[in-house]
């Protein structure tokens, strides 16, 4: 069995990448807070809290923070376009097997919410999504004459693509706890920035009656020229929210951190348009010719459970 | 308040536009699926082998496609303009050794074939209402037939070998399937061993060719790449008696001319190797009177393509340019197109395809969308010789001549 180093130190370089990402986004939204609390919240803030506390509550009106989690994702694939076309009689069609189960993914990214009132919050939470998926495809010659000689080469092609997603969403909250579950409704916008396919290849060999022959190979294949960049779609779900209240700073010298508040939630995400490109299909010598691959018109589905979290930058007075 | 509200109204609306605007991609993302498409036809039998030899676009926009199958046997696949599947027809003996050339006479594609038993020649005619080949005409004193093409004025050019007198035979077919006239050029050596090598695919594959000097419409010499005088070698003749005026002679069949097409009058763009060596010659002024050898030709060699490789050469008229089109195999197990321009002999693009498992080129013909069809051999799974076909868009071919 073949493996390449390739694909595996670009796996690593990709969670340090995430993981630095994830570092810095955590540090900026420190920063932000801070900053907007002392510069512009924090004496409001402080005013409101000694005048209103008896008979009004501060509610977060706009509210910065982060999230992150894991996503599954299927296909839905429309026409099917197949390199092999049958000749000599036989009737296999070719048809990919797409997995109803992938590997899950990762997202990680912002959040922005604009409370337009007590229930009602719009949200934009731009992400960097792995989105995951993998089909299998199977050949066979068979010695009509002598059946135990045959030659089986089946293909496992697994994708990853890497999109930056904006979504808008518009989310009700129920309830008036610390605990208030939400649903919302939205749409995203996806913008790819990698695809990749690992393709394992298996083959056996019973061309000489005796042991099997098996070969097993592995290698990548880079293909942003296969999808074009846009992946449109609409996304609901819900999920629920906890404002822990208002958290003192750690830092010396600094205001309170003001209401802080932890999400977690879960959307369907269902993608509206087809995303290979079809100018492309037929271009990639190393899928098509290689490994006998040409995608089918797809658009993707996907399921994100998310953990966030939000600091508030800006409140607003409401009557209990 | 308001104003925090009139600013995040804003701000969703500036998101939604920029969506918007790059989001364009998916309206764009739409083509005509016949216009670029690469199909493998599979046989799932171990033992069959297909070796593909030429491609004509039929007036329903698909394919016809001539292979021989079970090294000489005729096999005809007839695919729709999306390359799928509409008929195939293994020709039963005594039908074999198909040459290349697919010929559209009067509505019906034609080809030459050969008897198995008598050598003989013959005409087949595809009834496409029964899917079957039909005899159109029998040459029975044409034997060992080697290459055939058309002429200017709707005939057919015929090659064959005499092997009871070692000549090569050329023979004038008039449009209405008589012989003109025949002559006869003596190779004085016996050369039936790598003749039928080369017919049954067992052995080196040569490049027997005809075809003619001038242009569509008149034809100043007509030419036939094969054995003379002891030789593989370029002859020219005179069109009214076959009578040689000129020669380019080869070295034995070790070097000599490998891919020939006229671009006007005796302008020509030819290929040729010398024992393990390509050269290609895009633009090259012939002397059909004079007796030159092929390896004064200066050409640049490409060490990349195979030995004694296949090499296509077509003209292409692309928006008022003329180019020519070379296609052939490399060492890399890869098919390459490689553009000149037809005036200047400048190269102008080229492109690769193929993978892992061998591709060798077979024929290409121009579509009727102005894009292109390329006929090859894979090895699938790198050991089943199969048909595969490439059809390139006009917007492709335009981007490979730098248009």
């Amino acid at each position: 069995m073949t493996k390449y180093s390739g694909p595996t130190q670009k796996s690593r370089a990709d969670a340090r990448t995430s993981f630095y990402i994830g570092g810095l986004m955590f540090l900026l939204m420190m920063q932000l807070q801070h900053t907007a609390l002392a510069q512009k919240s924090a004496k409001s803030y402080q005013n409101a809290k000694s005048k209103n506390s008896a008979s009004k509550k501060q509610l977060p009106q706009v509210q910065l923070g982060f999230k992150t989690g894991i996503n599954f994702t299927t296909v839905d694939a429309g026409e099917s376009y197949n390199l092999f076309e049958n000749i000599g009689g036989a009737e296999t069609t070719y048809e990919k097997d797409y997995a109803r189960k992938n590997k899950p993914g990762i997202q990680l990214g912002f959040i922005a919410a604009f409370a337009l009132n007590r229930n009602i919050t719009l949200s934009v939470a731009p992400l960097f999504i792995n989105q995951n998926f993998q089909y299998q495809t199977a050949y066979g010659w068979t010695n009509a004459e002598e059946p135990s000689n045959n030659t089986t080469l089946d293909f496992t092609h697994r994708h990853v693509l890497q999109y930056i997603e904006i979504p808008l969403s518009v989310k009700y909250h129920f309830l008036n706890g610390s605990f208030r579950p939400y649903v919302e409704g939205g749409a995203y916008y996806g913008s790819l920035q990698s695809a990749n396919k690992t393709v394992q290849s298996n083959r056996s060999d019973n061309a000489t009656g005796d042991i099997p022959v098996v070969a097993t190979d592995e290698q990548t294949i880079g293909l942003e020229k296969a999808f074009i960049k846009s992946n449109t779609g609409l996304l609901a779900g819900g999920g629920i929210r906890y404002d822990i209240g208002q958290v003192s700073s750690l830092m010396e010298g600094s205001s309170d951190l003001g209401v802080i508040t932890i999400t977690l939630g879960c959307i369907y995400k269902y993608g509206l348009n087809q995303i290979v490109d079809q100018n492309n299909r037929y271009s990639d010598s190393r899928s098509l010719y290689g490994v006998y691959d040409t995608f089918d018109n797809m658009s993707l589905r996907n399921i994100e459970i998310s953990l966030g979290c939000l600091f508030t930058l800006k409140y607003k007075n409401t009557s209990k | 308040m308001i104003k925090l509200r009139n600013n995040i109204h804003a701000f969703f609306c500036l998101i939604m536009a920029a969506l918007l605007f790059v989001s364009c991609d998916i309206g764009d993302n739409d083509v005509v699926p016949e216009s670029s498409f690469s199909k493998i036809y599979n046989d799932e039998s171990f033992t069959f082998i297909y070796d593909p030899l030429d491609i004509i676009q039929t007036p329903d926009s698909g394919f016809l496609i001539l292979s021989s199958t079970e090294k000489w046997s005729t096999y005809l696949l007839k695919v729709d303009a999306l390359g799928n599947v509409s008929y195939e027809i293994k020709v039963p003996a005594p039908f074999v050794n198909p040459l290349p050339g697919l010929y559209l006479i009067n509505g019906s594609i034609h080809l030459f074939c050969m008897d198995e038993i008598s050598l003989q020649t013959y005409l087949m005619r595809l009834n496409e209402e029964t899917q079957a080949l039909e005899v159109a005409q029998t040459f029975g004193d044409i034997l060992y037939p080697l290459a055939a093409s058309l002429t200017p004025d709707g005939g057919f050019l015929i090659q064959s070998y005499d092997r009871i007198l070692r000549n090569t035979n050329l023979y004038k077919i008039q449009p209405n399937l008589n012989i003109l006239w025949k002559n006869e050029y003596p190779i004085y050596e016996d050369v039936e061993e790598p003749l039928i090598a080369h017919l049954t695919r067992i052995g080196k594959r040569l490049p027997f060719l005809t075809g003619y000097l001038g242009d569509n419409n008149r034809a100043t010499h007509f030419f036939f790449n094969g054995y003379n005088n002891y030789l593989f070698s370029m002859t020219f003749v005179n069109i009214n008696n076959g009578e040689q005026t000129g020669v380019i002679n080869g070295y034995q069949d070790k070097g000599a001319i490998s891919g020939a097409s006229t671009i006007s009058d005796n302008k020509m763009a030819l290929s040729r190797y010398s024992f393990n060596d390509n050269f290609l010659l895009p633009l090259v002024d012939v002397n059909p009177t004079a007796v030159e050898f092929s390896g004064n030709i200066v050409g640049v060699q490409f060490p990349e393509l195979l030995t004694n490789a296949k090499v296509i050469i077509k003209q292409n008229l692309k928006a008022g340019k003329s180019l020519m089109l070379y296609a052939t195999s490399t060492k890399s197990n890869q098919v390459v197109l490689y553009v000149y321009e037809a005036i200047t002999g400048k190269m102008v693009g080229n492109r690769y395809w193929g993978d892992k498992n061998p591709y060798e080129i077979a024929s290409l013909t121009e579509t009727s969308d102005g894009g292109l069809a390329i006929l090859c051999k894979t090895y699938v799974a790198g050991k089943f010789p199969r048909i595969c076909l490439i059809k390139l868009s006009a917007e492709e071919l335009d981007g490979l001549s730098g248009m």
